[in-house]
């Protein structure tokens, strides 16, 4: 508050007398006051309850959806009782507000203060105030500013967090230390039972029990005891991959035998009654026996009488097309198989490779068998392995033959291993010996070899030039150099 | 709201007495020109009964003041010149062996303290002792002597001077003394206009002398007037937290103050600053006491009574500067509300 200045009297004693109609206390001018003052707080006090009381749903959303709805988006429940809380914000601070705003008494000594008024806006009417009425009339209301931008940004942060944590995916897990996340094992075990148990892979009550089994084993997974139920899974997972490997295996024969039948169906299509009885009846032996084991025992009623009746009379060429059909549908069905197995991860892969059938060929072998070697059980097998026996001879022989590779040579013998070999070594000076101290040139006896010096009795041998300072002391076996023998004296040369 | 339990004054009781105390205060600024405010808490302070304390270079007028002001009111008016060897019986008199009908008795002479206006000049040049010796009479308004306790005219004010240049051969009033004084106020020097002024209206520097214009018994009807300005609860509030805030120790005290204040304002500067609150309102014709009218007079009242440490000394802070720092720090209305929430007069 600014010092007054002495010098100035605050109101004048000389202003217009009192109007009539003005209210003697300002009684309205301080309910305006008041009721300023009580919105001011009231705002403030919603902003601020509301910033705390947001944080609060926004951690509660949060652990909410983790532990109760794992990833999923918050329920409009959840919402709902959210946004009631917020009507308690605004009762709490409404309460507040009225607790909090000043008294008539407060607001008229800050109406008083804020303008000048001496003192004259405190005092009761039963005083004789109104003699000086006229001191307070045209009193205006204060006027309330609230410096709220802080809190107002926090207000912004805590509703982008409650809208964030209830909208943006959390991942589950995690939320309770003493649960294991199963979860996506459970899923694709339960997805490879409903597989196999669909394609009859698995009867109805084995794969009820493996269904119970399942349950019991998340039911009981705990994380104090990880491996124990990681065993228990594992232990299902193996057994389904045995039921889907053994099922794929006799798919995959099934689908041999279906092709093999098809081929002998057409074979004997193609040889239009150039079979002998006895061809036909171990031809006919062979595709009942094929058909049967493709459809693995479940030969529709019109195939069993259609081979009824093939000894008597033998298969026309309707017949003969609709056994193709029935089996290139069952290859059909078992491919299908195959790839539900495949999709659910229980595919192996082809086991061994694929049969490829002739039927050309398997009518010639037809007709070229004799009658007392057309047996069923022989034909079949021919069709089966899809491969007609000859007879031997030069032009028919086995066929060729499969390259096979074996073991790798032994390198030892074919390279060498490589050596380090030491460094060259270089005279150490270090072992140099000395011969003696004078004040000249030392005196070198051209005959007489030098204990000293690397050119004692070698031959140039070509090599690299190289400079090196000649000494006094080197002179000697510089000299011994171009005196060695084998070298022309008068050329230089050898 | 107030309820003093007696009728509020009127403007009809006010009136004459604004009008009585304008016209001493036009006498005033008419004999020592240039210096209206001085006047007016020269006035003020009569009003509160109170002593005050000159501090000013010399020359600057502040004899004159008090000799017009006493030729003003019509009072007895005494002046002491305080030396260093002034004693104290000098001051407040003292008994003389006299023969009286052929008896020697001791008889007391009552010294130049037995006066309404006492003119104390150069207050500290006088030693302790002496200084001391007027503490009674400032405050009870009467002396003992041979244990004998006489009571002085009434009113009676003590008007101080010091020097503030001139440290040798003086002595600082202690702080009992210091306190004593309502007010203490600077006499500023005139400016170049105010002394081209007095150059021509005045030679040899004689001053006019004023007529009477308020006796003894109208300024004891002054008094009784004051004494009927309300000062309301909120007010009264303001001056004690503003008092208290002056200690180091008190929470509401600002920064400055913890910083350069070792010792704060008693309560005889709230008693005083109430006082003066009401004399400023009835000086500006109202009969009740408000906020402004204490800011009005804070800086008089507390600025001798705060002592500063020498840190203050060396940074340059006066006590001019804490006391304006601890008026705009604390909020006169203590209304509770938030920080964040202001307000401000309507339009």
């Amino acid at each position: 508050m600014p010092a007054a200045d002495p010098t100035q009297p605050t109101r004048s004693l000389d202003a217009q007398a009192w109007l009539d109609g003005v209210e003697p206390d300002g009684q309205s001018t301080i309910s305006a006051s008041r009721a300023s003052l009580w919105q001011a707080i009231f705002i403030r006090m919603c902003i601020r309850t509301a910033v705390a009381y947001l944080l609060v749903w926004g951690v509660a959303t949060l652990v909410g959806r983790v532990l109760l709805h794992g990833a999923s988006a918050s329920p409009s429940g959840w919402w709902a009782w959210g946004g009631l809380g917020l009507l308690g914000v605004l009762g709490w601070s409404a309460w507040y507000a009225r607790w909090r705003v000043p008294s008539q008494t407060v607001i008229r000594a800050m109406l008083d203060q804020q303008q000048r008024l001496g003192g004259l806006m405190m005092l009761d009417r039963d005083v004789g105030v109104s003699a000086w009425s006229r001191g307070v009339a045209n009193v205006e209301p204060l006027r309330v500013r609230w410096r709220g931008g802080a809190s107002l940004a926090s207000f912004a942060v805590a509703l982008a967090f409650v809208l964030g944590a209830g909208l943006i995916p959390v991942a589950a897990g995690g939320a309770d230390p003493t649960r294991l996340n199963l979860e996506r094992t459970l899923e694709t075990l339960s997805e490879q039972i409903a597989v196999l148990d669909e394609e009859s892979v698995l009867d109805e009550a084995k794969a009820d029990a493996l269904r119970d089994e399942t349950a019991r084993v998340a039911d009981e997974a705990s994380a104090d005891d990880p491996v124990r139920t990681w065993e228990a899974l594992d232990h299902l997972a193996e057994q389904l991959r045995r039921e889907a490997a053994d099922a794929q295996e006799q798919a995959q024969r099934d689908i041999t035998e279906a092709g093999a039948a098809g081929a002998l169906a057409e074979a004997v299509q193609l040889a239009d009654g150039q079979l002998s009885e006895a061809q036909l009846a171990g031809s006919m032996d062979a595709l009942e026996q094929l058909i049967g084991e493709a459809m693995n025992g479940q030969v529709p009623p019109w195939v069993q009488d259609a081979m009824a009746d093939a000894m008597d009379v033998g298969l026309d060429a309707e017949t003969l097309e609709k056994l193709r059909d029935l089996m290139d549908g069952r290859e059909a069905e078992l491919v299908e198989l195959m790839d539900a197995l495949q999709g659910v991860g229980l595919g192996h892969g082809q086991f061994g490779e694929p049969v490829e059938f002739d039927p050309e060929a398997l009518k010639d072998w037809l007709a070229e068998q004799g009658d007392g070697q057309c047996k069923g059980g022989l034909i079949a097998g021919v069709c089966k392995s899809g491969k007609c026996p000859r007879r031997g001879g030069i032009h028919r022989g086995p066929g060729h033959a499969e390259l096979t590779w074996k073991d790798p040579a032994n390198r030892e013998e074919a390279s060498f291993d490589p050596q380090v070999l030491p460094p060259s070594g270089w005279r150490d000076p270090s072992q140099s010996r000395q011969l003696g101290v004078s004040r000249t040139a030392p005196q070198v006896e051209a005959t007489e070899g030098s204990t000293g010096g690397g050119l004692t009795h070698v031959t140039s041998e070509g090599g690299t030039a190289s400079d090196v300072t000649i000494l006094p002391k080197h002179r000697g076996a510089v000299q011994r150099y171009f005196e060695r023998v084998g070298l022309d004296p008068d050329n230089g040369s050898r | 709201m107030v309820s003093t339990g007696e009728r509020l004054l009127t403007p009809d009781e006010v009136g004459p007495v604004v009008e009585q105390l304008t016209g001493v205060l036009r006498e005033l600024d008419g004999v020592l020109l240039g210096q209206p405010g001085l006047h007016r808490m020269v006035l003020v302070g009569i009003l509160s009964r109170g002593h005050i304390l000159l501090e000013g270079m010399p020359g600057v007028g502040k004899t004159a003041m008090i000799r017009t002001l006493g030729q003003l009111l019509t009072l007895d008016f005494n002046r002491v010149q305080f030396t260093p060897d002034l004693m104290p019986s000098d001051i407040v008199g003292s008994p003389i062996l006299e023969e009286q009908d052929g008896q020697r008795q001791m008889v007391f002479k009552p010294g130049p303290v037995f006066t309404n206006i006492l003119l104390a000049d150069e207050i500290n040049r006088a030693s302790p002792k002496t200084q001391s010796a007027m503490l009674e009479a400032m405050q009870e308004r009467c002396v003992t002597t041979m244990g004998q306790t006489r009571t002085l005219p009434s009113p009676f004010f003590v008007l101080a001077s010091q020097n503030p240049i001139e440290l040798e051969g003086t002595y600082p009033l202690p702080e009992a003394q210091v306190d004593r004084f309502l007010f203490k106020l600077n006499v500023p020097r005139p400016s170049a206009e105010t002394m081209e002024r007095i150059i021509d209206g005045r030679r040899r520097g004689q001053e006019p002398t004023p007529e009477g214009l308020v006796d003894a018994a109208g300024l004891e009807q002054l008094f009784a007037v004051m004494d009927r300005v309300v000062m309301p609860p909120a007010v009264s509030r303001y001056v004690a937290n503003l008092v208290a805030a002056t200690h180091a120790d008190d929470p509401r005290a600002p920064e400055l103050i913890k910083k350069y204040v070792t010792h704060g304002a008693s309560p005889r500067a709230a008693i005083g600053m109430a006082e003066a609150a009401r004399a400023v309102a009835l000086l500006n014709g109202r009969p009740t006491a408000g906020f402004e009218d204490v800011d009005a007079v804070a800086e008089p009242v507390l600025n001798h009574r705060m002592i500063l440490n020498y840190q203050a000394r060396f940074d340059g802070v006066t006590p001019g500067d804490v006391v304006a720092t601890l008026v705009e720090s604390i909020d006169a209305v203590d209304a509770g509300l938030p920080r964040d929430i202001q307000v401000e007069a309507g339009a």
